[in-house]
Parts: structure tokens; sequence; C-alpha cells
């Protein structure tokens, strides 16, 4: 039981992390921005008090000290400086090997924690000796001051608050004991005996508390009514004002009067006996109950859902072919009822699976932040359009290809700020992802404005290894396309950052396995780009029936031109699979051949134009059968090796028709011709 | 003690742990998977899930196949992932019966198998042996 406790706080504390990230980044850039600060000390005392109450007590130790520090510099003792954000990235990271791990017991482990707190300590400390003195010389011109401050608190509980056994005297006890307070009641609100309901609230409190806590200290004890009180504290001045004659007499009348206690009259009392200016501290602070607009589903369960629904869009044709043919218009209704409904749930479930990229490009952002540190480079990592949602499967598959290529730009492609100035660039590079969707599809382009690809070192460096002829002819698309092939790579060294600087081609083979396309561009001197073009999602797609021999094959309506009927005789005059239509010369790929199927065609054929890269190229079936939304599903292992066939679709009546991927079968093909022509 | 399903394949008597046996179907249409290796003959609808179909009699090496109203399919899975699920298809069905493992003899084969080469062992009961075939490795054969 308490195992699965623990599993539940990892991962709500790896939100937390993540989330503790994710603010310190902004922080960098905005390090005087106090609602970041607040967001992240919030962070590390949710991970501190969890940390504790389920037993990784050294989590709850290591974070203790952190927040020590951003305590001081929420309270103005501490600023910001580049030592702490970075101590703090790498206290996050040491906080997630801890959620990992557990308690070490580990004598290295131990001894490395020891002298992890002792450097975040001495931040703390070393700090607020200096901002302690600091307080001293600016703090002496008040008289009377003895490091106290005097609030006036005023509570306002909903008339619910008694319903879940809160007691507001206790937030009252607590307040006496910070130091001194007056209280004022006020009871105007308290109906007539008839109307007057005994679980009901109907008082409201004001508090002049003299205490040298701070105002984060007194807002802590209203930590767990804050949604069902409306609570204002308001700094009156430095010092011990209850004390001063006047204001008691102020608080007096207030109580009898049941006449709330003005602030300013307050202030005003207050400046004039000690003849000091105070300035307000905090704005009113106006606590809000908030709704919860989001819940935390397990990713299996959404993966169960989107199955579910994807076997009721099956039955459900089937349903439709029975009561087409049962002809029982009753039947044909509800029919057409439940295809409505299904096609709805489809849609939702579908679009419950996708996330935003955001949530996965904010450990890039402190990738890149990292790396140029590490190698000297000043680097900007821009990102437009972060909102985009992708199936979560699909960005699962991407975060190895992105990292490989970011790794790419900030290693080779963006260069050292000396040779960006020389080169007539700012020095400081940048790379910018972007995101757009396209169609059914989402483009993602990574583009560095760095030193860029030069294509005739990418030829040269090709033909030195054997990978093309040295006398083929390549446009400067083939030759940027060569930077893909397998045992290529433009960097000679061994680098800690990308390894060894290969693996261009397993970014295409993993983005091909999400149905992707990767393409590169690149301009000397100016930077490169890298294009990605990914399907949305990978279980439904629009595809269109054909039939090749017994078989019925779908083909992706996406990647589909045109469609032609063509009878043999236009046939009888091809030559090395050329076809000539509408005055053009397309190659074509023959389905029954390829498919190695008996009985060659005799009838009339139909020829699917479909788009590969910029080319057109045709491909041959028996018949086209129509048009036809369908889900996809996988193969399984063993047939992983069948590339022609992505995977399979089971139809209306339970039989299944093969999905043809046009881009591998055509890229297969022509592989094939070349090699047995060599 | 496990437990074993037997079945028959060109007359002789082999056995899988029964334990990895999710299914157990009857010989129907198979849809024709094109560029695949001879014995994996194609794919079936097995509750919306695609199972890959192979071809156990051609696997062993047996050359007259013929299909009969026996003839089955046996859904087997050695890992209890979804996705590797396949059916092999034997001559039919005989029983299912619980082994002591003291029983198990060395296998003892006399002629051919074809691919399958590697047996858990052998038991002697009504007056026939049974081989346990080894699922690991028809599972690796195939995926190869």
């Amino acid at each position: 039981m308490i195992d699965k406790f623990k599993a539940k706080f990892v991962e709500e504390s790896n939100d937390n992390v993540h989330d503790l990230e994710e603010a310190l980044l902004l922080l960098e850039k905005d390090t005087s921005n106090g609602e970041i600060i607040e967001r992240i000390f919030r962070a590390m005392h949710t991970l501190k008090g969890g940390g504790a109450m389920f037993g990784f007590n050294q989590l709850s130790e290591f974070t203790h000290h952190l927040e020590t520090v951003f305590d001081l510099v929420r309270n103005n003792k501490l600023t910001i400086t580049d030592d702490i954000i970075s101590l703090t990235f790498e206290s996050i990271d040491h906080i997630k090997h801890m959620l990992e791990v557990g308690n070490v017991d580990d004598k290295e482990e131990l001894a490395n924690q020891a002298t992890f707190i002792q450097r975040v300590q001495r931040i703390s400390n070393s700090e607020s000796k200096s901002a302690a003195a600091n307080q001293v010389i600016t703090d002496n011109t008040t008289v009377k001051d003895d490091g106290s401050k005097t609030f006036l608190i005023h509570i306002k509980p909903n008339e619910e608050i008694l319903r879940n056994g809160t007691n507001p005297f206790y937030l009252l006890d607590d307040l006496h004991a910070m130091g001194q307070a007056e209280v004022v009641a006020f009871s105007e609100k308290v109906p007539p005996l008839a109307h007057f309901s005994p679980i009901n609230n109907y008082c409201h409190w004001q508090v002049v508390l003299n205490t040298t806590e701070s105002v984060n200290d007194i807002k802590d004890v209203f930590i767990f009514v804050e949604d069902e009180c409306e609570i204002t504290i308001v700094e009156l001045g430095q010092g011990n004002l209850l004390q001063n004659d006047s204001i008691i007499s102020l608080v007096k009348e207030a109580s009898t009067l049941q006449n709330p206690l003005n602030k300013d009259q307050l202030i005003q009392l207050a400046t004039s006996s000690s003849g000091e200016p105070k300035k307000e501290l905090k704005k009113k602070v106006q606590l809000k109950e908030h709704k919860i607009s989001s819940i935390r589903v397990n990713s299996t369960k959404i993966d169960e859902l989107v199955n579910l629904v994807s076997e009721l869009v099956t039955i459900q044709a089937q349903l439709n072919l029975f009561a087409e043919n049962d002809g029982n218009p009753a039947v044909l209704a509800l029919a057409e009822n439940i295809q409505k409904l299904s096609r709805q749930l489809r849609d939702n479930a579908f679009e419950i699976s996708l996330i935003p990229l955001q949530s996965e490009l904010m450990r890039f952002q402190r990738l890149v932040r990292d790396l140029s540190k590490e190698l000297g480079k000043e680097i900007d990592f821009v990102i437009e359009g972060g909102d985009i949602e992708l199936d979560k499967n699909i960005i699962e598959h991407l975060t190895d290809p992105l990292l490989h290529i970011i790794r790419n730009s900030v290693d080779h492609g963006i260069e050292m700020p000396d040779e960006r100035i020389k080169g007539g660039k700012s020095p400081k590079g940048t790379i910018l992802f972007k995101a757009y969707y396209s169609g059914a599809s989402v483009i993602v382009e990574l583009t560095d404005d760095g030193k860029g690809i030069n294509p005739e070192f990418i030829k040269k460096k090709a033909i030195s290894k054997g990978l093309i002829d040295a006398k083929t002819e390549l446009s400067r698309k083939e030759i940027f396309e060569l930077v893909f092939l397998s045992g290529f790579s433009t960097k000679e060294e061994v680098t800690d950052v990308s390894g060894r600087g290969v693996g261009m081609d397993v970014v295409k083979k993993k983005i091909g396995e999400i149905r992707g396309e990767v393409s590169l561009d690149s301009e000397i001197g100016k930077g490169t780009t890298l294009t990605l073009e990914l399907p949305m999602t990978l279980s439904i797609i629009d595809g269109l029936l054909v039939k090749v021999y017994q078989n019925q094959y779908v083909i992706p309506i996406a990647n589909i031109e045109k469609i032609f009927a063509l009878d043999n005789v236009s046939f009888g005059t091809t030559f090395n699979h050329v076809v000539n239509i509408e005055n053009e010369q397309y190659p074509f790929i023959d389905l029954r051949e390829t498919f190695e199927t008996v009985a060659p065609n005799k009838g009339t054929e139909q020829l699917i134009l479909v788009k590969y890269e910029d080319r057109k190229v045709g491909l041959l079936v028996d018949l086209v059968i129509g048009e036809y939304q369908t889900v996809v599903k996988p193969m399984g292992r063993f047939l992983k090796k069948q590339e022609n066939i992505s995977g399979a679709s089971i139809m209306g009546d339970g039989t299944i028709a093969m999905v043809i991927d046009t881009n591998r079968l055509i890229h297969n093909n022509a592989i094939k011709k070349y090699r047995t022509k060599k | 003690m496990s437990s074993i399903i037997s079945f028959f394949i060109n007359k002789e008597v082999f056995a899988f742990d029964t334990l990895k046996v999710r299914n157990i179907l009857e010989f129907d249409k198979v849809t024709w998977v094109p560029n695949a290796k001879d014995y994996l003959l194609g794919v079936i609808n097995l509750h919306g899930n695609i199972i890959p179909i192979a071809d156990l009699r051609l696997m062993m090496g047996i050359e007259n196949i013929e299909n009969s109203q026996d003839t089955a399919i046996i859904v087997v899975s050695n890992d209890d992932k979804k996705e590797s699920l396949i059916g092999l298809i034997v001559d039919g069905v005989k029983e299912v019966f619980d082994i002591n493992d003291a029983e198990l003899k060395e296998s003892v084969i006399n002629g051919n198998t074809g691919l399958v080469h590697s047996f858990t062992g052998s038991i002697y009961k009504n007056d026939e042996f049974i081989h346990i075939i080894d699922l690991d490795e028809i599972v690796l054969e195939i995926e190869k």
C-alpha cells in the first residue's frame, strides 16, 4: 500500500521538479521576478514536505537547504546570481537522482550529498550575513526598532468554513503565538436567531500583530484555509505599534463600534508617532478558490481507451454492413445514429491522446543551456508553436531524434563567439524550433544560424566513403540527402557532446518508424535547417482501398496525387517501367510484380500516382474500390521486417486489408533496381 | 508439475507448454502477406488484433501437407506481450494433461525436423513419445 503512495509521490514530484526546472529557466532571464521566485519556493516546499511524509528523508533534508536559499531570495535578502542558478540546476539533477533511488546508504553517495549541502549552505550563510549587515545600516535610523514589524491582518472566512472542521480561533491562537496581537471581532453579519444556523460562520476578524516573523510566515498560518478565507495582510510599519496609545484606542473603538480598522488611518497614526514614512509592503493578497481544470490519468488507460474505440469503430462498420443488407429501416436508422456517436467518440478519444510539444521541449531548453555553457558558446533556444499537439506515442518517439539534431546544432552548427563576430554575426547563436500544422501532418523545423554545411564537402566525403560514384551528378537536394545514409558523418573527431557525429541515419530511421520524413537544407555561413514532417496520429488514416490479385490494400490518401484508369494497350509500349500519361512520363511499380503474386493481370488496370519526395511515382493495381477511413493496427513483431506494409486494417466484414507504406515501397524498389543494374 | 498441450504433425505427437498457449482456433482463411517467408502464410483477425500465422508443418520440413477438418491454429506467446502473439498451424490438437517433471526424458528424435531443433524433453505416454517443442527457438527463427 505504502509503495503505491510512494510511487504516486515520485510521479508527482517529477512534475514538481519539471515545474522547478521550467521556472528556473525563466528566472535566469528575469532574475528579479518575484512571481517566479515564489513558484520555485513553492515547488521546493512541496518536495520537502512530501519527501518527509513518504520517507524520502534525505531528499527532504537536501531540499530544505535549497529552500532556505530561496527563502532568503524571496525576502530580498539575497539576489539571484549565476552561481545560484547553476547550483540550483545541479541540485535539481541531484533531486531527480534521489527520487529515482530513494534513500541511500552508500558512503560515497552520502559524502557526496554532504558536500553538496555544504555548497548550498555556503550560499545561504555568506549572503545572509552581508544582507544582514545591510539591514542594520538601513534600519538604524528607526529609533524604537527591535527588528519586529506590525501588520494589519483581515481574516474573512466563508460561511461554510466550520463545516470541514476548521476552527478560526486556532488561527487567531497561532497569530498570538507569533508575537503581540490585538484582535477585533466583527459580528454584524450574525442574523436574528430564527435564521441562525449553528453550522455557519458569520464572523470576521481584524488582527493587529506585532511580530519578528516575515509576511510569508504569517501567510503560512493560513495555508490550509486559503481556499476558504479571504486573507489580507498589510504591513503597518517597523517596530511595535501596539505600544502606541493612539493605535490601541483606535483598535478598542473599532471593537465597540464594529467599525473596521482602516490601514491608512493606522499607518498615519504610526508615522506621526515615529516620524518614519512607511511603505506598504504587500498588496492585497486575495486567495480565491480554485477549480480543478484537469485530471491526471495513467497513460496506459488512454491507450486502452483508444484501443477500445478503435474496436468499436470496426464493429460499427460491421453493423452498418449488416443494416444495409438487412434493409430494415429501423435498424438502418439505429446504425446511422451509432455511427454518428462512434465517430464523435473516436475524435474525442484521439484528441485526449494528443499532448502539446511544449511538454517535451523544456528538456531541450535545459540541454541547450547546459551544453552551450560547457562548450563556451552562447546560444538562445527559441520555440515557436510549442502548443502544437501530437499523439503522445509520436512525441515519445521524437525525443531521441530531436536530442540528436539539437546536439549536432550546438556542437557543430553554432560557432564559438569570437568566430561568429569575425563572420559578422552576433556572438549569440540561435536555435529556432518551429512547429506548425500542414494538412494532416505537423511540420517541425529546427534552424540554427551557425556555419552551415558545404554541399561540396558532403559530396567529397560521400565519394571518399564509397557511398556514391565520383561521376554521379547530384542535385543540391540529393546531396543533402546523402547525410542520412548510414556510415556518413561530417565531423571526424569524437566529441563528448554528439558521440561520434554519426547518427543522421538513425534520426531518419527513427522518424521513419513513426511514418515521418526528414530533410536537410543548409547555406554556408547562414545556418542549417532540418525539417521533420510528422503524422498527427499513428492509429487512424484516410485511405484508398484497392485490390491487387486476391488481396485488399489501403494506400494513405495523403500521399495520393491522381488516379488513372489504363487499358493494357498503353502498357504495351511501356519501356523500363515508365508510362506516358498526359504527355508526362512517370516511373511506375507494378504491385503484382513487387508483391510476387501469381499470374500478371491482363484486363483493365488502374494507376495511382503517389507523391514520393519531390517526384511522382505510379502504383499499378487491379482495381480501386473506394475511399475508406481506417484504424491502422500493428502487424506484430514477426512481420516488422515487412517494410512495404506499415500495418493492417480490419474491414467491416472482419477481413483484413494491409496498409501500404508508399514511401518505403518506392524507396526499396528504387534501391533494388539500382543494385540489379550494377 | 506442469501442463502441456499435445498435437499432431504428420502423425507424430508434439507438445507445447500450456502456459504459453493463448488460443486454439479452427484453420480458416488466412490473409496472405506479400514478400514474407514461405512458412509465414499471412495474418488473421483475432478479436480485432492482427495475428501472423506460421505453418509449423512447413517449418518442420513436412512436404505433402493436407488440410482437413482437424487442422488447427494454436495461438502462442512466449513473453505475454500482444505484439508477440503468433498462430502456428498443426494437423490437429490432441489433449491437455499434467506431467511430472520427473517423467521428462531427453528427446531422441529420429529424422528430419526442419527448422525446429530444440526440445525441452519428451514424455512416454500411452505407448507413444510426446516431444515438447521449445517455443523460444521457434520465435527466434520466425523473427530472423
